[in-house]
């Protein structure tokens, strides 16, 4: 079941690379039922790759430049168009977010709740719900087919709904060391967050 | 008038100009803010933003690049209300005082509906405007704050931001009228807390 698959995943999967497409599925409560997405019209592509735990790139390229980078120590969030860098400790700066799940440290157990959520056609389904009850998600619903991330659904407290579908992934690619050093692009203002 | 470059006759009264508020308005791209906290300290924010008129009401949304909302604002002439993610909804008369305690900075959401339409605010005089060679404003000081206009959109297609020029003074809430996509606010330290603000915005879909 979707447990066991998401237990299976994080043991075995130590580094991984992939792209993305986000959507804003639901937007709740909306002033006047428009959706305003989190991204330009609620949709976004790109690209991320991963080291467990702590290290990853996660690079949004349409339809802007943001791109949220760890390296294990410090998160860097970059953003082409503000042309600036915020720099902020990488400590519980992912929370319960699905970057915690991706490419935190495996105990997913000890900040979340997990149920076997069915499979829909051959995917198989899990649902987190964080156990702290500060956290900005209500539920992460995570879909594998056959053993490898399929989609993430990721519902926050406000209702509104977000859904990354995973496509490509490599699993456990070689990594050269450097794949998560950041250096900040030339020019760019870098901040403390 | 014909010959006065579109929006000027706005600048002269602006002060008396009785604006029309849009009635629909919305907006959104990612913010980022500087500003220096109780303890002195300079912190920044980083996030996503949507931003939806519908008459008098205002609703902000701020949110992380994952998608996920870090707080809602609504403001209307009754008050405010901001709402955190599992937390009460906090009410108050003035957005800016209520966003400032309870996020420590404070957007000037009443200035905004204006800047962002980029065009000033009514009520207290604008001073320092210069505009573009298309008659675009570019930078505006207003109520403590400086504001510089660093992109447009370039008019969609059917030229609707040329036509809204075509027929007499432009005007900028109009739709069609030229929509900003980059603009920068900073408040000099003297009218209160040092703060910058950067804006990108997404063009209309």
């Amino acid at each position: 079941g979707g447990i066991e698959q998401l237990k299976t995943f994080v043991a075995q999967v130590k580094t991984a690379r992939g792209d993305f497409v986000q959507k804003q599925v639901k937007t709740g409560g909306q002033a006047n039922g428009q959706s305003a997405g989190a991204q330009g019209g609620g949709t976004a592509t790109g690209n991320f790759v991963f080291s467990r735990p702590g290290r990853f790139v996660w690079h949004y390229n349409k339809p802007y430049e943001q791109l949220l980078q760890a390296d294990g120590k410090t998160l860097y969030v970059y953003d082409k168009d503000l042309n600036q860098v915020t720099e902020r400790a990488l400590g519980d700066a992912l929370g319960a977010s699905p970057a915690a799940i991706l490419f935190g440290s495996n105990e997913i157990e000890k900040s979340f709740n997990l149920k076997d959520a069915g499979a829909q056609d051959g995917v198989e389904k899990v649902e987190l719900t964080p156990k702290a009850n500060d956290t900005q998600f209500e539920r992460i619903i995570i879909g594998f087919r056959q053993g490898t991330l399929d989609t993430m659904e990721l519902r926050d407290v406000f209702g509104n709904v977000t859904m990354l579908t995973f496509a490509n992934i490599q699993r456990n690619p070689a990594l050269d060391s450097n794949t998560f050093r950041f250096t900040p692009p030339k020019g760019a203002d870098v901040v403390k967050g | 008038c014909a010959t006065v470059p579109p929006g000027a006759q706005n600048e002269t009264d602006a002060g008396r100009a009785t604006r029309t508020v849009p009635p629909t308005a919305s907006y959104q791209g990612r913010f980022s803010l500087g500003y220096v906290d109780q303890t002195q300290s300079e912190r920044h924010v980083y996030g996503n933003f949507a931003w939806r008129e519908t008459g008098d009401a205002v609703r902000v949304e701020l949110r992380n690049p994952f998608g996920s909302t870090l707080a809602v604002i609504d403001s209307d002439e009754a008050g405010a209300t901001l709402t955190l993610p599992n937390r009460e909804p906090q009410r108050a008369a003035d957005v800016e005082g209520l966003m400032q305690r309870a996020l420590g900075f404070a957007l000037p959401v009443s200035g905004l509906r204006y800047w962002l339409a980029a065009q000033p605010a009514p009520g207290t005089a604008p001073s320092g405007v210069r505009r573009d060679a298309q008659g675009r404003l570019s930078h505006l000081d207003q109520d403590g704050w400086s504001i510089d206009y660093l992109g447009y959109a370039e008019p969609t297609a059917s030229g609707d931001a040329a036509r809204a020029g075509a027929n007499g003074p432009a005007q900028a809430a109009a739709p069609g009228a030229a929509a900003v996509t980059r603009m920068n606010l900073e408040r000099d330290g003297a009218s209160g807390k040092p703060l910058d603000v950067r804006l990108v915005i997404d063009p209309p879909a």
